[in-house]
C-alpha cells in the first residue's frame, strides 16, 4: 500500500514544479490516520436510515455496554449513496469510517478491493459462529476465504396487501385465503386484473414493475453474473422475471410510480396501491409513508413462496482506529438480544435463530390489523433461497431495471429494451472483464 | 470569448510614463510580480496541474484504490461506443435548446418592457435577479415537488379540465421540467444584461432614424437590434457554456430515486456533467470520468470556436458596442463554476 | 411620449425609437400587467416554498392543493435542526462563503492594480493566459482535482473549497477595468512623491478607491461560493461537516418521505442568502448593468 502511496505523492511533486511543491509542503503528508474518527474518543460508524436501531447506536454513543470506554457514533448516509461514500472516502484515504454498514448486494462489489477491510476472524470472529445463520455466515467471506463482513439482518420477504382493498373487490382476503388463492405471480396478475375491475377507485396491483422483476429474480438462486465470471443475465430464469414484470403493464395493473418518490407516498396513502412484494424491513417505511392506512394490510407469503431482498453486513475497515474494540461493539450490537431488540423497533430480522422462538418476535402489529408478522417472514426466512451475488451484480443488472422503466414510464417496445438492456450489461461487463 | 482576446483593448492603454524614468532597475519589478502571483501559484496548482494529470488518468483504469492500470487509449474507444454517453450528449443540446431560446427571447422582451417603464424599476429588477442568486439545489426540491405527479403544476391542470402530465416519467416532461428551471433561473439575469445595453445605445443613434423618417418598427430593426446585437450574441454565447455544464437540476430532481435510474426514467434528464460525476464518483471509473472531461471539453471548444466566429465579426463593426456583455459573460461564466 | 422617458442615466431617452411603451394608457397598461406577471412567476417559488414548509407532507399532495401557508412552519422548522446539523453546515457555508470572498477580493484587487498601474516583463502574456483561463470548464478537472485534494490530504476539509477559488480570472479582470478607469494617475504620483511604495499605494490609495467594484465582485463572489453544488458534494468527504448545499441535497434523500420537512430545510437555507442579496441588491445591479455595458 504505502509504495503506491509514495509514488502518487512523487508523480505530484514533480508535475506540480517547485509552486505545487512548496503548497504540497504546506498541505504536510495529509491526515495523520485515514479515519473518519481521528482524533476523537469515539469510533465513527456510516449506515443509512433504518439499517440499524436508533437506540442501540443512542445507547452505543454515550458508551457500549460492556466494553469500558468505546463509544460509537453514527453518520446517516443515503441508501444508495453508502457504497460509492465509503469507496470515496477509501480513494481519498481520509474520513474513512471505523465501521460501516454494506447492503447485501453491494458487499460483493468490495470482493476487489477486499484489502481495504479487516479480516473478521483475526478477531476472532469464529467463536460467534454458531449464533449466527449458516448461509448468511457463509456469504461474509470473499472468495479468497476472507472475512470481511458481519451479519446484519436478513430479508425475508412477503407479499403485502390491502385487505380491505381486496376484500372489496370480492377476493380472498383473509392471509390464509390469499396465500392459497394467490400462490403463483400468474395468479397474482388474476387478482390485479379483478382489483382494477371491481375494487374501490380501481387500484393499481403494484407501485411498479420493477419490484415484481426484483423479486422473481431473487427466487432465483442464480442472478445476472455466476460463479465463474460469466454473464448469465440473458438466460431463462431473468427472462422468466421480465415477462411476468410486462405482462403486468400490458393488463395495466401498475401505477408506474418510482417508489421513495412524493408520489409513492401519495399512491400509497391514498389506496392507488393494493399490494406491495418487499421485504420485512420495508415495513417501517411504509408506516411512514402512509400512516393512514395503519389496520388495513395484511402480510402472506409471496406468490411463487419467499426470497431474501436485502439483508446486510457490517464491515471494519483497514483505517479501524481499533480492530478489537470495533469487533467487540458488533458482538454487542448484533447479539440475539439486541437482534430481537432491532426487530421489535426498525423490524429488522434477526440473523440469529435463537431470537426467533422469543415471545417478544411474535407480538401482533396494529398496522397489520393484530396479525403478527413473524408468522409470514419467519418461514419465509427458511424458505428463501440463497443467491449468489457477483462483484459485478449491479453493473450486469443496472440496464434491465433501467430498460424495465423505460418500458414502463416511457412505452419503450419490451423486446426492443430487453435486447438494449443485453447489449448494454455485455458491453459494460467487458469493460470489467466478465463475458 | 473572442473580445476576452481582441488585441485592440489592450493596445489602446497608454504607454504609463513612470516606465523609463523610474530609478531602481529590475528591481521595480518585484512588487507587481508578486501582487499578480497569488492567481498564477493557484492556476498552476489547482488549474493547470489537474489539467495535465487528466489527460494521464484518461489513459488509466483506476477505481481510486486499487493500482492504475495503463490502458492507452481504451477509456476513450469505450466511451465513443458507450450509447448512454452519446444519449447524455443529446440530451444535453435539447435542454440547452429547449432552454436557451425561450429564455433568450422571453428576457429581450422584459428588457424591452423594463425599458419603458419608469416607476418601480429599482423593485423589479430584484425581483427578477432573485432567482438566480437562489440555490438551486433548494429550488430544484421545490420544483421536483411541483412537477410531481401529484404536485402543483398538474393539479393545475386537473382545474382547468386537463390530463396531468408526466413531468418527470417522461421523455420531454423531464427536458421541460429541467429546462424550465433554467429558465426561471436565468431570463431575469438575461432581461438585466439586455436592458443594460438597450439603455447604453445612444440617444444620437435614434434621432438620426427619426431624422430619416424611421418608424417605431423600422427603429427597433434598424437602430436597436443592430445594437443589441453583440449582447444578445454574447448572452447566448453564455448560455451556451453554462447549458453545456447542466448538473445540479438534473441530479437533484432525481437523487432520491434508485441508483439505477439517474438521470431519471429512460435516463432523459443524464447530461454530460452528470453522466461524468455518476462514472467518476459513484462507480469510481476514475479514467472513464477523466476521459469524459476532455470530451465535454472538445464540446465546448468546438461551439466556443463557432461562437468566437460568430462574435468577432460583429465586433469590428462598432467597437464600442462589441464589448457589451464581456464583464457579464464573465460573470455568469463564473458564477456556474464557483470556484 | 416615451421620449420623456428620461432616465438618471441620461442616455435612455432612446427608447423614444422603441415601438413598446409609447402609445396609449392602454399600452402602458397592458405593459405594467406582464412585468407584474414576470415579477409573480419570478417570486412565486418563494411564496410556494413557504406554503409548503409550514404544512404537513399530506397537504403538500392534497387535492385541489393548499394555496395559503399553514400553522406548522415552526415544527417542521424545528425538526429540521433535530434531523440535521443545520447550524454546522451554515457555519460551514459561511466560513468558505467569507473566507473565500476575502482572499478573492484580496488577490484579485491586488493584481488587478499591478496590471492597470504598472508595466513589468511578460505583462501581455501573462494577462492573455489570465484570460485563456476561462476556456477551461472547471468539470475537465473535477477527477483530477479530487485526487489532487485526497494526495493534500484536504479531502473533507473546507480547504479544499476556500483555496483553489481564492483567487480568480474574472475578479482580476473585472478590477483592473475599473482601476484603468476610475484610479488616476495623479493620485498615485502624489503617493510616490510622499516616498510610498507599491504595497503602501494599493493599501491606502487603490483599496479604498476600488470600494464600490469590491462590492460587487465580493457579493458575486460570496453568492457563488454559497450555491456551490458539485465540488463539495465530491470533495466533503466527511459526512458530518458539509456546506449547506450538500445537507439539503442529503436531507432531500434521506427524508424523501416527509416532504414538508424537507422543505422546511430548503427554506432554512434559501433565507440566508437572500438576506445579503437583498442589502447588497442596489450596489450589486447596478454595477453588474454597468459592468455589462461600460466596460
Amino acid at each position: 500500500m504505502e509504495h503506491r502511496t509514495m509514488s502518487r505523492r512523487r508523480f505530484l511533486g514533480a508535475s506540480l514544479g517547485g509552486a505545487g511543491v512548496t503548497l504540497l509542503g504546506l498541505a504536510g503528508c495529509g491526515a495523520p490516520s485515514g479515519s473518519a474518527s481521528a482524533g476523537s474518543d469515539h469510533l465513527s460508524l456510516w449506515y443509512w436510515k433504518g439499517a440499524l436501531s436508533d437506540k442501540l447506536l443512542a445507547t452505543a454513543e454515550r458508551g457500549v455496554p460492556g466494553v469500558a470506554g468505546l463509544k460509537v457514533r453514527g453518520s446517516q448516509i443515503p441508501d444508495g449513496d453508502i457504497d460509492s461514500k465509503v469507496r470515496t472516502s477509501l480513494a481519498a484515504r481520509a474520513y474513512v469510517p471505523d465501521i460501516t454498514v454494506a447492503n447485501s448486494d453491494n458487499l460483493a462489489t468490495f470482493f476487489p478491493d477486499e484489502d481495504e477491510f479487516l479480516d473478521l476472524r483475526s478477531l476472532g470472529a469464529e467463536s460467534v459462529r454458531e449464533r449466527y445463520l449458516d448461509w448468511k455466515w457463509k456469504s461474509c467471506f470473499t472468495p479468497s476465504g476472507r472475512m470481511i463482513g458481519f451479519p446484519l439482518d436478513a430479508g425475508p420477504t412477503a407479499l403485502y396487501y390491502r385487505r380491505d382493498l381486496f376484500q372489496e373487490a370480492g377476493l380472498a382476503h383473509e392471509p390464509r385465503d390469499v396465500a392459497e388463492e394467490i400462490p403463483s405471480w400468474e395468479r397474482f396478475i388474476a387478482a390485479g386484473r379483478t382489483l382494477r375491475a371491481k375494487g374501490p377507485g380501481k387500484p393499481y396491483l403494484v407501485s411498479n414493475i420493477g419490484n415484481v422483476f426484483q423479486q422473481v429474480l431473487l427466487q432465483s438462486p442464480r442472478q445476472f453474473v455466476d460463479e465463474d465470471n460469466r454473464f448469465i443475465g440473458d438466460q431463462r430464469h431473468v427472462r422468466r422475471a421480465w415477462d411476468l414484470s410486462v405482462e403486468l403493464l400490458r393488463q395495466r395493473l401498475s401505477a408506474g410510480i418510482t417508489d421513495g418518490t412524493p408520489d409513492f407516498n401519495a399512491a400509497m396513502s391514498r389506496g392507488r396501491v393494493a399490494t406491495m412484494t418487499t421485504a420485512v424491513w420495508a415495513i417501517n417505511g411504509l408506516k411512514d409513508s402512509a400512516p393512514r392506512t395503519s389496520g388495513r394490510w395484511r402480510l402472506t407469503t409471496m406468490p411463487d413462496g419467499p426470497a431474501n431482498y436485502g439483508g446486510s453486513y457490517v464491515t471494519l475497515t483497514r483505517y479501524c482506529r481499533d480492530p478489537e474494540a470495533a469487533f467487540a461493539f458488533l458482538t454487542w450490537l448484533l447479539s440475539p438480544a439486541n437482534q430481537l431488540e432491532s426487530y421489535q423497533e426498525m423490524a429488522l430480522f434477526p440473523t440469529t435463530p435463537a431470537a426467533y422462538a422469543d415471545p417478544a418476535m411474535h407480538r401482533p402489529d396494529p398496522f397489520f390489523g393484530g396479525q403478527q408478522p413473524i408468522d409470514v417472514f419467519g418461514p419465509a426466512a427458511q424458505k428463501a433461497p440463497v443467491n449468489y451475488f457477483s462483484p459485478y451484480e449491479e453493473t450486469a443488472n443496472t440496464p434491465f431495471f433501467q430498460e424495465l422503466t423505460n418500458v414502463e414510464m416511457l412505452g419503450k417496445d419490451p423486446d426492443r429494451a430487453w435486447r438494449d438492456a443485453v447489449n448494454t450489461a455485455e458491453t459494460t461487463l467487458s469493460r470489467v472483464g466478465v463475458s | 470569448m473572442a473580445t476576452v482576446l481582441d488585441p485592440p483593448t489592450e493596445e489602446r492603454i497608454p504607454v504609463r510614463r513612470k516606465r523609463s524614468t523610474t530609478p531602481g532597475g529590475r528591481r521595480r519589478h518585484i512588487p507587481p510580480l508578486l501582487a499578480i502571483s497569488p492567481f498564477y501559484v493557484l492556476f498552476a496548482v489547482f488549474g493547470t496541474f489537474p489539467v495535465v494529470y487528466s489527460l494521464y488518468l484518461s489513459f488509466q483504469d483506476w477505481d481510486g484504490i486499487g493500482s492504475m492500470r495503463f490502458v492507452g487509449l481504451q477509456q476513450y474507444g469505450w466511451l465513443l461506443r458507450d450509447p448512454v454517453f452519446w444519449h447524455s450528449v443529446l440530451n444535453t443540446f435539447e435542454i440547452w435548446f429547449l432552454s436557451t431560446v425561450p429564455m433568450l427571447f422571453l428576457a429581450l422582451v422584459l428588457a424591452f418592457l423594463l425599458h419603458s417603464q419608469v416607476r418601480f424599476t429599482g423593485a423589479l429588477r430584484v425581483a427578477y435577479f432573485i432567482p438566480n442568486v437562489t440555490s438551486m439545489v433548494a429550488m430544484t426540491v421545490v420544483f421536483g415537488s411541483v412537477f410531481a405527479q401529484a404536485g402543483l403544476a398538474n393539479a393545475v391542470l386537473r382545474a382547468v379540465g386537463l390530463d396531468g402530465i408526466g413531468w418527470l416519467s417522461s421523455e420531454w416532461g423531464i427536458k421541460s421540467s429541467v429546462s424550465l428551471m433554467i429558465i426561471w433561473r436565468w431570463v431575469g439575469y438575461n432581461a438585466l444584461i439586455f436592458l443594460a445595453g438597450l439603455q447604453a445605445i445612444p440617444t444620437e443613434h435614434f434621432e438620426a432614424a427619426r431624422v430619416d423618417g424611421a418608424n417605431s418598427w423600422q427603429t427597433l430593426f434598424r437602430v436597436v437590434l443592430p445594437q443589441l446585437r453583440p449582447v444578445v450574441l454574447f448572452a447566448a454565447v453564455t448560455s451556451t457554456i453554462n447549458g453545456l455544464q447542466i448538473f445540479t437540476e438534473s441530479q437533484v430532481l432525481f437523487q432520491s430515486t434508485d441508483v439505477g435510474t439517474t438521470g431519471g426514467p429512460g435516463q432523459e434528464g443524464m447530461t454530460i456533467v452528470l453522466y461524468l460525476w455518476q462514472k467518476a464518483f459513484k462507480e469510481h471509473q476514475f479514467g472513464y470520468g477523466a476521459a469524459m472531461g476532455w470530451l465535454l471539453f472538445a464540446i465546448i471548444a468546438i461551439f466556443t470556436i463557432i461562437n468566437w466566429r460568430l462574435v468577432s465579426g460583429s465586433d469590428r463593426d462598432d467597437d464600442r458596442h462589441g464589448r457589451p456583455g464581456l464583464a457579464g459573460m464573465l460573470r455568469r461564466k463564473g458564477a456556474r463554476n464557483g470556484r | 411620449m416615451a421620449a420623456d422617458h428620461d432616465r438618471t442615466t441620461g442616455r435612455a431617452t432612446g427608447s423614444a425609437g422603441l415601438a413598446i411603451g409609447s402609445g396609449s394608457r392602454l399600452t402602458r397598461i397592458g405593459v405594467r400587467a406582464v412585468l407584474l406577471l414576470g415579477v409573480l412567476v419570478s417570486l412565486f417559488p418563494f411564496y410556494w416554498l413557504v406554503v409548503m414548509a409550514s404544512g404537513t407532507t399530506e397537504d403538500i399532495y392534497s387535492y385541489p392543493p393548499k394555496l395559503v401557508p399553514g400553522p406548522h412552519l415552526l415544527d417542521n422548522m424545528g425538526r429540521v435542526l433535530d434531523t440535521v446539523d443545520f447550524f454546522g453546515s451554515l457555519w460551514n457555508t459561511i466560513v468558505v462563503a467569507v473566507a473565500g470572498t476575502v482572499l478573492v477580493l484580496f488577490f484579485d484587487s491586488l493584481a488587478a492594480f499591478a496590471f492597470a498601474k504598472y508595466e513589468f516583463p511578460g505583462k501581455k502574456f501573462l494577462f492573455g493566459m489570465l484570460l485563456v483561463t476561462y476556456m477551461i470548464p472547471a468539470q475537465l478537472s473535477l477527477v483530477p482535482q479530487f485526487v489532487t485534494m485526497a494526495e493534500f490530504g484536504w479531502a473533507g476539509s473546507l480547504k479544499a473549497l476556500i483555496i483553489p477559488s481564492a483567487a480568480n480570472a474574472f475578479g482580476i479582470f473585472w478590477m483592473r477595468q475599473y482601476a484603468q478607469n476610475s484610479l488616476p494617475d495623479e493620485l498615485l504620483d502624489a503617493g510616490r512623491i510622499d516616498g510610498a511604495g507599491f504595497f503602501r499605494l494599493y493599501w491606502t490609495v487603490a483599496l479604498p478607491l476600488f470600494r464600490p467594484a469590491l462590492a460587487f465582485l465580493g457579493i458575486f463572489t460570496f453568492i457563488g461560493l454559497w450555491n456551490d453544488y458539485i465540488w463539495p458534494l465530491v470533495v466533503m468527504i466527511n459526512p458530518d461537516k458539509v456546506t449547506l448545499q450538500v445537507a439539503l441535497a442529503n436531507l432531500n434523500v434521506l427524508y424523501n418521505s416527509d416532504y414538508a420537512l424537507v422543505m422546511a430545510g430548503a427554506l432554512m437555507s434559501v433565507v440566508p442568502l437572500i438576506i445579503v442579496f437583498l442589502l447588497g441588491a442596489r450596489h450589486f445591479l447596478r454595477d453588474l448593468a454597468a459592468g455589462a455595458t461600460k466596460m
